[in-house]
């Protein structure tokens, strides 16, 4: 959904965000709705600004959020508060599962499947029964020899449904059954919530959805840094899909990206198993060693995503160009292949085992940014060489003469081979380009002046790196070099330092046509013969002429205007500002409200009309059919009512057949370190998590006395992400001039703390010493009939600039989510006592 | 040290394979590190002598390291019929390059001694 059109909403939900301090952007919206007359609840284990400004406030012990949610979809479907027309005809919620489905709850805590040894899950018995559906995009679905011919069902006939919902295993059955044992009651013996408060937030949630009204999620990292964080934003997907909030004005899930476009890193990716625009990285030990097999094995035969193929092969034609012909597979085989989890977390293990010789760093500071600082740092010290760039000295920079192991003195700087580069890079004003935010909204900046000095741009570096490259293989006869030389890099460049056109990079990534190099107007121009290249289908339409680039566009709607800005800059896809809009009117195309709507289906012009960009095929009307006598394909496989058309049935899916690693349902497990066993399973944490304990990485195992308190991390308003930024410069630093911990009253007066008091922290990866800041902001939970504390320590400092101190992360242990591998950094746990750190404390952990 | 550290390594692969330790734990770690020695090594040799079976050697090493790597870091399961085949062509290649050192150092003296 837009920022904007959260002022649209009539009840906000923030959670795992403390929206007001790190998004004071979008949290004008969340005002902006509330002087409507919305409701704002936070949940959230800290009293934050965002919790002063909210009409609830709904403290939540750290890594308890799915029993929260839980507890809010139990409270829907035992009360039959759920938007019965809107779920029962967008959603799967009627749809059979098959008959060897076991639950948790009758399961041991784990869902059927699941593989003890790989720890890992067999998602078979997830699949709808009789089908087998395929995942779009995802490294995980059912893996059989006859793989394609089973998916391919899904062109013959539409799932088994059971539309009055009494079949013991439609989802409907297998949701309440699931949750059943999320009540009131569990939810505070779980999180620590008192009832009263959690109950007012679900009435507050189901009294403003439905028909007339509509309810927004909005979250950032306090969902995503846990062992189960892709769940806890799954949960609140079932919310929404049970309750009519999505496609629909003011309702949504808004993800609040941290900084300035981190979305355009995840759209034009640094992640390491996507290729631009959510396409699949090849897999060495999948069926992907021709471009063929890759796309017969990962081209979903229904929904749009069907398309597959001309998405990636006008992809290859773009990076690889003329070397990119039908009888090479378009270049195929120069794209890398992976052969596991290359992602940082596995990746900075491996540099501690010596593998990586080298590393980048741009935009970015792991020794204060990343988990597990002092392992993070050891990983630096094995490499041959190192490149940094930034506008500011980084403790990643020179953690070879200031680093942890260096102050503790494990290692002298003479002990460290590595080779650093440090470059200084421009800063925004001075480099132009784009920055893609929260909303998809792809906007352009000018440059303002010059970077001075020796300072380049990013653009500038990636491609001066890349021209040398390829003049440094040019003569290469290795097979390893072929793509280097294949690759197309022919982007102008002017002025004194030779500064690379970044319109002539955003005018390939929309695509072009191969024989006229004439821009295409939208991605729905994207063949899979080799005549379009583009370099991110999803962008297609953001630069549709020469000069045109239309995210330089800033023309807003007015007072009077529909209230989509679609003259403000560019959303992807096809500058659409609400994703599965069809979603916003009923089965017959008519909007659900007068008052809520945005995209309906006009009968006389027979076509899909509105405030917004269809999300839809144009001309489809509501009452379209498959014709399942055809064996339909991509989108002719989806009806006039099935609006979630990246999905291979077009419904919003309750329950995850396949593509998620750990189970088809949210399931509340506790954090992978935790004061206390889980209340509700037998199951402590999240079966699937990935974990990698190792010397120097070790967890603390459940209710160990050693670490008897939730840690929890966070950032400062004043200090930017990972800080230094904003570390250097005066006026920003004396805002916040030192590291903290914040710890209860209650706790303080239990350790004899007082305010400003020094205190050490410690965990088996590390200790540190800091000022304690007491404050009512944090509170003790009662869980499961015992007090636990929580404290939390802002994770923004380091060594460098003006406002400095010990680094959170040096606490931190290195795990991950199976989904994404992400780490944790909202719950774990640690020790803390009054006084100063010893030399004994400092050099323990090593 | 190239020979001791492909012992090495293959000794570590060998008790993996009749272990099949769970996917949680460290036991990977001996196997890669001993690897990743070898693959250094290996690169050290072939850029000095720039022969065609070093090339080779390095990388054969190099590609067994992706997939240890992948074993140790997997995407789903454990790859064990591939880390299979590695153990294989390492084995190999760690008694090929033992019988062209010792012919070497054969041919060496041999030189030495007309």
């Amino acid at each position: 959904m837009a920022l904007w059109d959260l002022a649209n909403a009539d009840c906000i939900v923030v959670m795992g965000s403390n929206m007001a301090e790190n998004h004071p952007v979008a949290f004008r919206f969340v005002t902006e709705a509330q002087q409507r007359g919305a409701l704002v609840a936070h949940v959230d284990p800290r009293f934050t600004r965002t919790s002063a400004l909210a009409d609830i406030h709904a403290p939540i012990r750290s890594g308890t959020d799915i029993a929260f949610l839980g507890g809010i979809i139990r409270y829907i479907l035992s009360n039959d508060l759920w938007f019965r027309e809107f779920a029962l005809a967008f959603t799967n919620i009627a749809t059979i599962i098959e008959d060897g489905y076991r639950d948790t709850e009758d399961n041991g805590g784990v869902f059927s499947g699941f593989d003890e040894k790989n720890a890992s899950y067999d998602p078979a018995s997830w699949q709808y029964k009789g089908e087998v559906l395929p995942s779009p995009l995802a490294e995980h679905f059912v893996r059989t020899d006859n793989f394609v011919q089973e998916v391919s069902r899904a062109t013959q006939h539409p799932p088994p449904t059971d539309p009055r919902l009494q079949h013991p295993r439609c989802v409907y059955q297998i949701m309440r059954h699931h949750y059943e044992r999320y009540t009131p009651e569990m939810v505070e013996r779980v999180t620590g919530c008192p009832q009263s408060i959690f109950l007012r937030v679900c009435e507050a949630l189901t009294r403003n959805s439905g028909r007339e009204r509509t309810s927004a999620f909005c979250y950032a990292v306090g969902w995503t840094h846990h062992a189960h964080g892709v769940q806890i934003i799954r949960a609140a997907s079932i919310i929404q899909g049970l309750l009519g909030n999505i496609g629909r004005p003011g309702g949504g899930i808004l993800a609040l990206r941290g900084h300035c476009s981190i979305q355009g890193s995840t759209d034009i990716p640094t992640l390491y198993n996507m290729l631009p625009t959510y396409l699949p990285q090849p897999n060495v030990h999948l069926p992907h060693r021709t471009l063929s097999e890759f796309l017969t094995a990962e081209t979903v035969p229904t929904g749009w995503w069907n398309n597959l193929p001309a998405y990636m092969i006008s992809l290859l034609k773009a990076w690889y160009g003329a070397q990119a012909q039908p009888e090479n597979d378009f270049g195929y085989d120069h794209l890398p292949k992976l052969t596991g989890d290359h992602s940082q977390l596995p990746m900075t293990l491996a540099m501690v085992e010596g593998v990586v010789k080298g590393q980048f760093v741009l935009g970015q500071n792991p020794v204060v940014g990343a988990v597990n600082s002092e392992l993070v740092q050891r990983g630096l010290a094995k490499l041959d060489w190192l490149v940094v760039r930034d506008f500011a000295m980084t403790e990643t920079a020179n953690f070879w003469q200031k680093g942890s192991l260096i102050q503790k003195g494990e290692l002298a700087a003479g002990d460290i081979p590595t080779e650093v580069f440090f470059f200084p890079s421009a800063m925004g004003p001075e480099k132009e380009g784009t920055m893609t935010n929260t909303s998809r909204l792809v906007q352009w900046h000018d440059r303002v002046c010059d970077p001075p000095a020796d300072s380049r741009s990013d653009l500038w570096f990636i491609y001066h790196l890349g021209r040398r490259l390829k003049q440094l293989y040019a003569e290469s006869a290795e097979p390893r070099d072929a793509a280097i030389k294949a690759l197309t890099w022919m982007y102008p460049v002017s002025g004194e330092l030779a500064e690379p056109d970044a319109a002539a990079v955003l005018r390939e990534i929309n695509g072009y046509t191969v024989a006229d190099r004439k821009q295409i107007k939208s991605y729905q121009e994207l063949k899979d013969d080799g005549s379009t290249a583009c370099g991110g289908w999803m962008y297609s339409g953001i630069f549709p002429a020469q000069h045109d680039n239309r995210s330089r566009s800033r023309r807003p709607d007015g007072p009077s205007g529909p209230g989509s800005h679609q003259g403000w800059a560019f959303a992807w896809p096809d500058n659409r500002r609400t994703l599965y809009n069809r979603a916003s009117a009923d089965l017959d195309g008519i909007p659900w409200s007068s008052r809520k709507r945005m995209v309906w289906w006009d009968a006389a012009q027979r076509k899909w009309v509105g405030t917004d960009t269809p999300d839809f095929v144009p001309t489809k009307p509501p009452d379209m059919r498959p014709d399942w006598n055809s064996q339909p394909h991509g989108m002719d496989a989806l009806g006039g009512d099935d609006p979630f058309i990246m999905e291979a049935d077009g419904k919003c899916q309750l329950f995850v057949p396949s593509g998620l690693k750990d189970g088809p349902l949210p399931t509340h497990y506790e954090p992978v370190e935790s004061p206390v066993a889980n209340p509700m399973y037998r199951q402590q944490i999240n079966p699937a998590a990935k974990l990698w304990p190792r010397p120097g990485n070790e967890l603390h195992a459940p209710k160990d006395p050693r670490y008897p308190y939730v840690l929890t991390t966070y950032r400062l308003t004043e200090l930017h992400c990972g800080g230094v930024s904003t570390r250097v410069m005066p006026h920003t630093a004396e805002l916040q001039p030192e590291a903290f911990v914040e710890i209860s009253v209650e706790l303080a007066r239990e350790l004899g703390i007082t305010n400003l008091d020094w205190t050490v922290l410690s965990t088996a990866r590390g200790a540190v010493e800091v000022k304690a800041l007491v404050t009512q902001r944090l509170r003790p939970f009662l869980i499961d009939g015992s007090v636990v504390h929580q404290v939390g320590m802002p994770w923004v400092f380091g060594w460098e600039g003006y406002a400095q101190g010990a680094i959170a992360n040096v606490l931190l242990a290195i795990h991950g989510d199976p989904n994404t591998s992400i780490h944790t950094t909202k719950a774990l746990t640690c020790a803390l006592r009054k006084g100063r750190l010893t030399a004994a404390e400092a050099t323990a952990h090593g | 040290m190239a020979e001791t550290h492909g012992w090495e390594a293959l000794a570590a692969i060998d008790q993996l394979l009749a272990d099949r330790p769970d996917k949680i734990g460290h036991d990977f770690s001996t196997a890669t590190r001993n690897l990743a020695i070898w693959r250094d090594t290996l690169v050290q040799r072939w850029r000095h002598s720039a022969a065609e079976n070093d090339r080779r050697a390095l990388e054969k090493v190099n590609a067994a390291l992706s997939v240890i790597l992948g074993g140790q870091f997997p995407l789903g399961e454990v790859p064990w019929p591939e880390i299979e085949r590695v153990r294989q062509d390492l084995g190999a290649l760690a008694s090929d390059e033992a019988d062209r050192r010792s012919m070497e150092a054969g041919g060496s003296c041999h030189t030495a001694r007309s």
